[in-house]
């Protein structure tokens, strides 16, 4: 009687701060949200309070990052410790091993774990659904396997490390809680950037110190990357972009084209704010991260879009793959197949799906093409800013256009949402409705356009912001992070746009 | 004042929680509405304080209801337009149908074979139905010998039944018809995917056929102000006409996106010639025939009988000019045909502005035994509970198809599940509830029958679990194929269960002895008498009386 009682009892406040605060996979702890707020708060009275401490400072910071780790993917969170045991074990005997041979297993032992980990938790289902679609379906059963959160960062950070050790960048650590607290560290530790070992090392044990000009930067990167992320990126995405892409034969050819430049910039805004989240946290807390997306839509050529979108990212395929299938010394065939096997790869590292793999496949055809086109007209250029100006407007153009037939193949479920998305755009774009799809969606399309504004602000002014944002008083600091929440809880429980038909 | 530049640390956690405090007194502003502009709580502790907005929201300025004009209708003329039209099938004295006829295994008629085969009480409908928290029944209205009874009845005799499926976006493109109709064909037999439009903007959308028209000038029933006449006053419930000219076709191929479609039996193409014409079918890329019209205002059809037809395509030779295109139909000789016809933006309204004669004619052809009525989805605001105007129009309607369709029954979807946003995030639009009761009200008055929508997507999780799940659009309103296909199941399921009711009550007055009722009979009126309508060798002859207990 007293349980049927307990059963219906509504939750006292402390259950639901408990229920709160415990593992839940469908409410990963994210930046945006307001929970982290209380968090961070909490986690920097002791930081600061540890400011000397340095050691007992790190193990402060790893046992946040492990209950940050934990609240998205519960006991996974021994996974980041195990992967930490065992590559800073295997650095260790890589500088000490006396043979080229032994260093060679040793190194080849630590990719094949980390990518062990990684594709039995990311790609098992997808290996047994092309294994069905070969030999039949039930050919194997699908495994019910739980996706860590953040594994792709953390596995290729890891990775990292050990090939730098190997190759002799970088010493191996002496204390196993410094190669944890680079791998843990919590700002980037579940979506990016792809902090370097040999960048982040060095700042481990130094005192800890923020300059002004890093607290603005950090300030106004939480504030961009708010703006990005929760108000442009969420609201988009809801209110049009997700529509389309799930039933473009419902749109016309102009709210297809619109949907993927929009996605362009939900994806854009999506990642790079969170990103500049991520940079901007760690700047607060003394560390400095190297830049993740450079205003990437500004590219003049695909070449210069890999330089810009993804840095880290792209960088790291660059020196640790690309370079390690021979990069370009061996000769010209060779190159592009190794771009191609590059982008491939970095296509299927985004997610487990075909789509991925012929995203990058579109961006490794791309790279070969403009590489040969490099080799073919030696005046062409790569960067943009070294273009005369009508041809780097006319490359921006044409580079932005590839990348959104990339995104479309990225985003669309399937190879018949590709061709009916192209087909609404070329057969059915209807022209006639234009004014009437802007008038009808004006909110969303405004802030389409304010995204892609800000984006092609020069960088001078964003620069600019983060010194205002630095020099500014403490009020205005609260005041400019108040406002920017505000709005983001405004737009997170605004109303939802209503479907409108402009077609008949 | 010049602090020293490593300073910065401590300020990091002085910004963060002066951030946060005023973030929790912000908290507590309750929800704004300034000069129409709509500002919401922004609450950072929601999670754990309840703000109770309802109470505070206050009470938001309502839109009319609906714009009553829309929905004028003359019931009188309607029946009276039917009744000339049923009186004299062809006016003019003109065909009003060309047949080809196949070589079958068995012979299909053109028509219906009047069956005289007794109704199957015996099915086992059981192991079909769903555990109890899925299940919403079909609610029947008007007591014995409704028109559900007889629709039940000629299901169970295996005659064909054909149901017209009108709607509004919610299930365009086929989503949730093409599931009811493969359910149903599953239980009852049947197939081909039903009607399909001439020429419309949104045929690529459709995945239960593929259709390729060429040359026709598409009109929707929405826009009937700006569609050129005599073509506005064409339109048929499908809310599709096409104009036609010398050249155009329509090439309709069946899909194997549903069970029972890829091949179908009879194929019927709908227009109207006003002019002497000629028009060439052909089915399955292969043997072509042409038919030739004399002028005039009445719908023909085509009937196409074969064993097998997997595509057909019809060309206007010539006389295009004055031919309005319709569309085709595709089923097979017996059992469940289901007809989508979904008009977006349409309440209702849109039966209203359809030609009475041109929906009695074809009714004529076709035989419509079931009605199935969704709308109300525009109609709703998130403040309004009252709906009786629009109860008064969905009494009008089912009136309207009464008078077209005589002989069908009908059944009145209430409105479908649709969320909401507050800073809790997505809720079920509570009104739906206030709008679906109405709905029900007026099925009731109208001896129709009624369905519970929201119910049976509450029972699914609801509209955010739609969403959730991949089953609806982010718009939180539609829903897709897979969704359909969750609706579709619940209202099979609420059918079937009727249906199982039907059979247990008719079963039950045959056993003459122990007058005990199965608990499920209790919903039924008590005085209905189902043996006037059973066939003469199913009556028992010794005790005819129904069997009541007051248990």
């Amino acid at each position: 009687m007293t349980e049927e009682v307990a059963q219906i009892t509504e939750p006292t406040f402390l259950d639901r701060i408990t229920s709160l605060l415990e593992y839940d996979a469908s409410s990963p702890l994210i930046f945006n949200s307001g929970l982290f707020l209380f968090l961070f708060v909490g986690f920097m009275a002791g930081y600061r309070l540890l400011r000397r401490a340095t050691s007992l400072r790190i193990i402060y910071v790893i046992l946040f990052s492990i209950y940050f780790y934990y609240k998205s993917s519960g006991i996974y969170f021994m996974l980041l410790i195990f992967a930490s045991v065992s590559d800073f074990i295997i650095a260790h005997e890589i500088a000490r091993a006396t043979s080229q041979r032994l260093r060679r297993w040793l190194v080849a032992a630590s990719v094949a774990i980390n990518v062990g980990m990684l594709g039995y938790f990311k790609y098992t289902n997808f290996l047994i659904e092309i294994a069905n679609s070969m030999f039949g379906a039930g050919f194997l059963d699908f495994q019910n396997i739980f996706l860590p959160v953040g594994i792709s960062f953390f596995v290729f950070q890891s990775m990292s490390y050990t090939i730098d050790v190997y190759r002799g960048e970088i010493r191996p650590l002496e204390r196993w809680t410094d190669y944890m607290f680079y791998l843990s560290f919590f700002p980037q530790l579940v979506a990016g950037p792809i902090v370097r070992a040999k960048d982040f090392i060095p700042q481990i044990r130094q005192p800890l110190m923020v300059t002004r000009e890093m607290f603005g930067r950090g300030i106004a990167l939480i504030a961009i990357g708010l703006v990005k992320k929760a108000i442009i990126s969420d609201y988009i995405s809801l209110n049009f972009v997700d529509r389309v892409f799930d039933a473009p034969a419902l749109y016309s050819g102009f709210e297809c084209l619109m949907g993927i430049y929009g996605y362009a910039l939900q994806i854009y805004c999506d990642f790079s704010g969170y990103s500049d989240m991520a940079i901007g946290i760690a700047l607060l807390l003394g560390f400095r991260f190297p830049k993740n997306f450079d205003a990437p839509y500004k590219s003049a050529t695909i070449t210069e879009f890999w330089r810009r979108w993804h840095i880290s990212l792209s960088s790291w395929l660059r020196d640790y793959l690309y370079i390690s299938l021979g990069g370009n010394r061996r000769g010209k065939w060779r190159t592009y197949l190794n771009l191609m096997l590059t982008m491939l790869l970095g296509g299927l590292w985004h997610g487990a799906a075909v789509r991925f793999v012929l995203w990058g496949a579109l961006h490794g055809v791309a790279l070969a093409l403009h590489k040969a086109w490099l080799a073919v007209v030696p005046k062409a250029k790569i960067a943009g800013r070294d273009m005369h100006p009508v041809m780097r407007m006319l490359g921006i153009i044409f580079t932005f256009h590839i990348v959104c037939l990339g995104w479309l193949l990225f985003r669309a479920e399937s190879m018949q949402e590709v061709h009916l998305m192209l087909y609404q755009i070329f057969h059915n774009f209807n022209t006639a409705i234009i004014g009437q799809v802007v008038a009808g969606y004006g909110v969303i399309f405004a802030m389409i356009a304010a995204g892609y504004v800000m984006h092609f602000m020069p960088e001078r002014v964003d620069m600019k912001l983060s010194k205002k944002v630095g020099e500014a008083g403490f009020w205005w600091q609260v005041a400019l992070l108040v406002v920017v929440a505000w709005c983001v809880m405004q737009v997170k429980s605004s109303d939802i746009q209503p479907f409108i038909y402009f077609q008949f | 004042m010049t602090k020293p530049s490593d300073d910065y640390a401590s300020r990091g956690l002085l910004v963060a929680a002066t951030t946060l405090a005023l973030l929790i007194v912000v908290s507590f502003i309750p929800p704004i509405n300034a000069g129409g502009v709509k500002l919401r709580r922004a609450s950072i502790v929601s999670d754990v304080v309840n703000h109770s907005e309802r109470v505070s929201q206050g009470v938001q300025e309502l839109q009319p209801e609906i714009d009553v004009k829309e929905f004028e209708v003359d019931l009188e003329s309607v029946a009276e337009q039917v009744a000339k039209t049923t009186a004299t099938a062809s006016p003019t004295g003109e065909a009003t149908s060309a047949s080809w006829e196949g070589i079958f295994d068995e012979q299909p008629t053109g028509g219906d074979t009047p069956s005289k085969a007794a109704p199957k009480l015996d099915m086992d409908l059981e192991a079909l139905l769903p555990d109890e928290s899925l299940l919403t029944p079909v609610e029947v209205f008007g007591g014995k010998g409704n028109d559900m009874e007889l629709l039940y009845e000629k299901i169970l005799s295996g005659k064909p039944v054909r149901i017209a499926f009108m709607g509004d976006s919610f299930v365009e493109a086929d989503i949730l018809t093409a599931d009811l109709r493969e359910l149903l064909q599953d239980t009852f037999k049947g197939g081909g995917s039903g009607f399909a439009p001439m020429a419309s903007p949104f045929t690529a959308y459709r995945q239960t056929i593929k259709t390729t028209a060429k040359g026709w000038t598409p009109y929707n029933i929405m826009q009937r102000k700006s569609t050129p006449a005599p073509l506005n006053g064409d339109y048929f419930v499908s809310g599709w006409v096409a104009q036609g000219s010398d050249g155009a076709s329509t090439r309709w191929e069946m899909t194997s996106r549903r069970r029972h479609l890829t091949e179908c039996r009879r194929a019927r193409v709908l227009f109207i010639s006003r002019n002497d014409s000629e028009i060439a079918i052909r089915i399955n890329d292969g043997e072509q025939r042409t038919f030739s019209f004399t002028g005039s205002d009445v719908v023909r059809q085509i009937v196409i009988e074969e064993s097998n037809i997997s595509s057909l395509e019809m060309q206007i030779l010539s006389g295009g000019k004055g031919i309005t295109g319709y569309g085709a139909e595709f089923e097979d000789i017996k059992g469940v045909t289901v007809d989508n016809f979904s008009i977006r933006s349409n309440n209702g309204q849109a039966m209203f502005w359809t030609n009475p004669a041109v929906n009695a004619q074809i009714n004529s052809m076709r035989g419509y035994d079931l009605v199935i009525l969704q709308y109300g989805l525009n109609i709703m605001q998130s403040e309004r509970k009252d709906y009786s105007l629009y109860a008064q129009q969905v009494e009008k309607m089912i009136r309207f198809v009464k008078n077209c369709f005589p002989e069908a029954a009908v059944i009145v979807m209430g409105v479908s599940d649709r969320s909401e946003r507050d800073e809790e995030g997505f809720k079920p639009m509570k009104v739906a509830e206030n709008l679906s009761e109405w709905q029900r009200k007026a099925a009731k008055e109208c001896n129709a029958a009624f369905w519970h929508t929201y119910n049976s997507m509450q029972q699914r999780g609801g509209m955010k679990s739609f969403v959730a799940n991949g089953w609806a659009g982010k718009d939180y309103t539609h829903i897709n194929y897979a969704g359909g296909r969750e609706i579709a199941t619940g209202l099979y399921h609420g059918l079937l269960y009727s249906l199982q009711q039907y059979m247990l009550t008719v079963r039950q007055r045959m056993i003459p002895a122990e007058p005990v009722l199965d608990k499920e009979l209790e919903i039924l009126p008590p005085e209905l008498n189902l043996t006037d309508e059973l066939p003469a060798e199913l009556i028992p002859t010794e005790q005819t009386q129904p069997t009541q207990t007051e248990e």
